[in-house]
């Protein structure tokens, strides 16, 4: 009870402070513009702003960050009813049947909907946040480096499975190529410069932000300039807020997708399109009205929209017990926090108390700030959406730059984030999915040092591995995703081969 | 996972023109990934091999990039493997082929893609030359008309508040370093 009090006295003590309340509520709309413009993703979202948090104290960093990641998320809900288009891939599902109910002139009921499970779902996972992350820092701290070595492993393995549908080999090719870019620089036991080729400016390692920011922001500007589209908003948008009565037979749904949402969030890497997309599917098996998704169900605008805002709690956990993060923008948010000189891990709590507590308070602001702008806002950001994208991209271009120069001011950052952008724009177009890559990058080193001190301590043996309880769980966790991954890789590539033999 | 019609969120053109939408899409572009990947992979290894080895080489700075190239040849056998059952060798050599390649370069989404890429390469490389607003004024200006984003007036209205808005919030409002 004290630490909830806690929690409410740090919610309390900023907003008294109407700088954080300006960040939040700036940081706030920017995300859902963000969020709006289809192409533009929670996690780029993130990236092009990060910069504005560079000079500013920690408080003030972590609530503007949060208020964009919620905003982002939750903004990309408008394109997805109004034009078929997600604004963001979290959105995706929510194209179902919202765009049906915008056909039926009710966009705008769908987008207040949207917008309130949004706040439903975030609010939920924050709850289990702030319940689940005092606990799991306490069995973090049993963590040795056997367990954290496996643990990297199993993120990049599950995160590999889970980011594509068609054949997970590719997602793990990706998570370890992530691995082997951050082999790049001076490793951490011996300080040996590995893979530098001579160069001074690679011996730092390849620098996360201005590589996030090539991977998802200059990517994204390359393919989508390329599509020549035209948006076409569907009817018009109506009334916004919906009458509470909508929401009571909804409660069982609400409850299933934000425990979803929350799950989803804390595998390492899943994301909020993940999320989104599972609770869809189960709302649709799973609800008496099941048989009217796809025909313009609010159900299921909801069950997508909860779920992947819950996603943003779930995500954070083993971001801060573990510094492993949950999603893409998550991951931008450790980068950023990782500037801010705040070590996410099992001793943050130790470190820095305060920390978790900030959090869940930033969060809690950010959403409501979401639910003000979203329900505001509305009608003004579906006229967003009439702005050519061939207007909006290219100015996304000097903010990138901004963006990877300012973390580490050096304009080779400038030339690695192109680069990162167009091996991004590659694997993009093969099908590879990114989450992995950035989770890859982050958890490379975390893997190389743990394992080798690992064998450091046993001189090489793996017979103390044998003797670690939740060594063996995470070994059988690794293994079963292996199997089932090639499992489904071997039956993907054979129905392909029946295809061909057919066609 | 499956249904998304995310715009720019993942799937695209693929890189010249396929034998037809389906199972074999990609077999050509896997198995040149495949063979990528061989490379790769055994030159990680070579490379780790020859880093200096500290007491053990299970603590070594080699030992974790070794253990990456072994996988990434496997991945690449992976790969190759199943990029072959879809006729992958075949659709690589067509691929590859000189006339294919030819169509590819000519065709239109390659020409946007490849200017709106060489407008953002020279904005890049002459970074620090410049002034950042000009430099951003003159980047914005070109790929808008390229685009054809909008009315003349209103390209050249964009182009220039834009990046002197950004420099105005960037540098003198938040302090953070411009190139």
């Amino acid at each position: 009870m004290e630490y909830f009090q806690y929690i409410g006295g740090m919610f309390s003590s900023m907003l008294r402070d109407p700088y954080i309340v300006a960040l939040i509520f700036g940081g706030s709309v920017m995300g859902l513009l963000v969020g709006v413009i289809p192409g533009l993703t929670a996690t780029m979202a993130l990236a092009l702003l990060i910069n504005i948090s560079y000079g500013m104290p920690l408080e003030r960093a972590v609530a503007f960050l949060l208020a964009v990641y919620v905003g982002a998320t939750s903004g990309g809900l408008c394109a997805a009813i109004m034009i078929n288009i997600p604004g963001t891939p979290a959105a995706a599902a929510t194209a179902i049947d919202g765009f049906q109910l915008a056909k039926q002139g009710k966009g705008g009921l769908a987008i207040g909907t949207g917008f309130i499970a949004s706040f439903i779902g975030t609010l939920f996972s924050i709850f289990i946040m702030l319940t689940l992350t005092p606990v799991l820092y306490k069995l973090a701290m049993k963590f040795g480096h056997w367990e954290t070595f496996l643990l990297a492993l199993f993120g990049i393995m599950i995160c590999g499975s889970l980011s594509t549908d068609k054949d997970p080999i590719k997602g793990w090719i990706v998570g370890f190529l992530g691995f082997a870019l951050s082999m790049v620089g001076m490793e951490e036991i011996y300080a040996f410069p590995r893979f530098t080729f001579g160069s001074l400016q690679l011996k730092g390692g390849i620098p996360l932000i201005a590589t996030l920011i090539g991977v998802f922001g200059i990517s994204e500007v390359l393919g989508v300039l390329q599509e020549s589209i035209p948006y076409k908003i569907e009817g018009k948008i109506g009334r916004i807020i919906p009458p509470l009565s909508v929401f009571k037979p909804l409660l069982p749904a609400t409850i299933r997708s934000g425990i979803i949402g929350v799950i989803i969030g804390i595998v390492p890497g899943a994301g909020e399109d993940v999320g989104a997309w599972l609770s869809y599917d189960l709302g649709k098996r799973r609800s008496k009205e099941g048989h009217k998704f796809g025909t313009g169900s609010l159900e299921g605008v909801l069950c997508p929209e909860v779920a992947n805002n819950a996603v943003i709690g779930g995500a954070m956990i083993p971001l801060l017990t573990l510094a492993i993060p949950g999603s893409p923008p998550a991951a931008m948010f450790l980068a950023a926090m990782n500037l801010h000189g705040v070590r996410p891990g099992p001793m943050l709590n130790i470190e820095n108390p305060e920390f978790l507590p900030m959090v869940g308070a930033a969060l809690i602001c950010a959403s409501c700030a979401m639910l003000f702008w979203g329900l505001l806002l509305a009608k003004p950001m579906v006229s967003v959406l009439k702005i050519k994208r061939e207007i909006l991209l290219p100015l996304v271009v000097p903010l990138t730059v901004i963006g990877a120069y300012g973390g580490g001011v050096r304009i080779f950052d400038v030339y690695l984030m192109l680069f990162a952008g167009v091996v991004g724009y590659l694997l993009r177009q093969m099908d590879y999915p990114l989450a992995p890559l950035v989770l890859g990058l982050i958890l490379g080193p975390l893997a190389d040092v743990s394992f080798r001190q690992a064998l450091m301590q046993s001189r090489g043996s793996f017979i103390p591995l044998m003797q670690r309880p939740i060594g063996w769980i995470l070994m059988l966790a690794i293994a079963w995703l292996v199997w089932s991954g090639v499992k489904r890789a071997v039956e993907y590539y054979g129905k392909q081969r029946e295809a061909i033999k057919v066609g | 996972m499956s249904g998304a019609n995310a715009s720019g969120s993942g799937s695209g053109p693929g890189p010249g023109p396929g034998p037809g939408p389906g199972p074999v899409k990609l077999a050509g572009a896997d198995f040149i990934t495949a063979i990528f990947l061989l490379i790769f992979g055994a030159a990680m290894f070579i490379g780790a091999m020859n880093m200096k080895i500290y007491q053990f080489f299970f603590v070594s700075p080699g030992f974790f990039p070794a253990i990456l190239g072994v996988l990434f040849v496997l991945f690449g056998l992976a790969l190759l493997y199943t990029s072959s059952i879809r006729g992958g060798a075949a659709d690589a050599r067509r691929l590859l082929s000189a006339s294919n390649l030819r169509s590819f370069i000519a065709s239109p989404v390659l020409k946007k893609g490849g200017v709106v890429f060489l407008l953002i390469l020279g904005y890049v490389a002459l970074l620090g030359e410049f002034d950042f607003v000009l430099l951003s004024a003159a980047y914005l200006m070109l790929t808008f008309f390229f685009l054809r984003a909008a009315k003349w007036y209103w390209i050249i209205a964009v182009s220039v508040v834009a990046p002197v808005l950004v420099q105005l919030l960037f540098s003198n409002i938040f302090r953070i370093p411009m190139p």
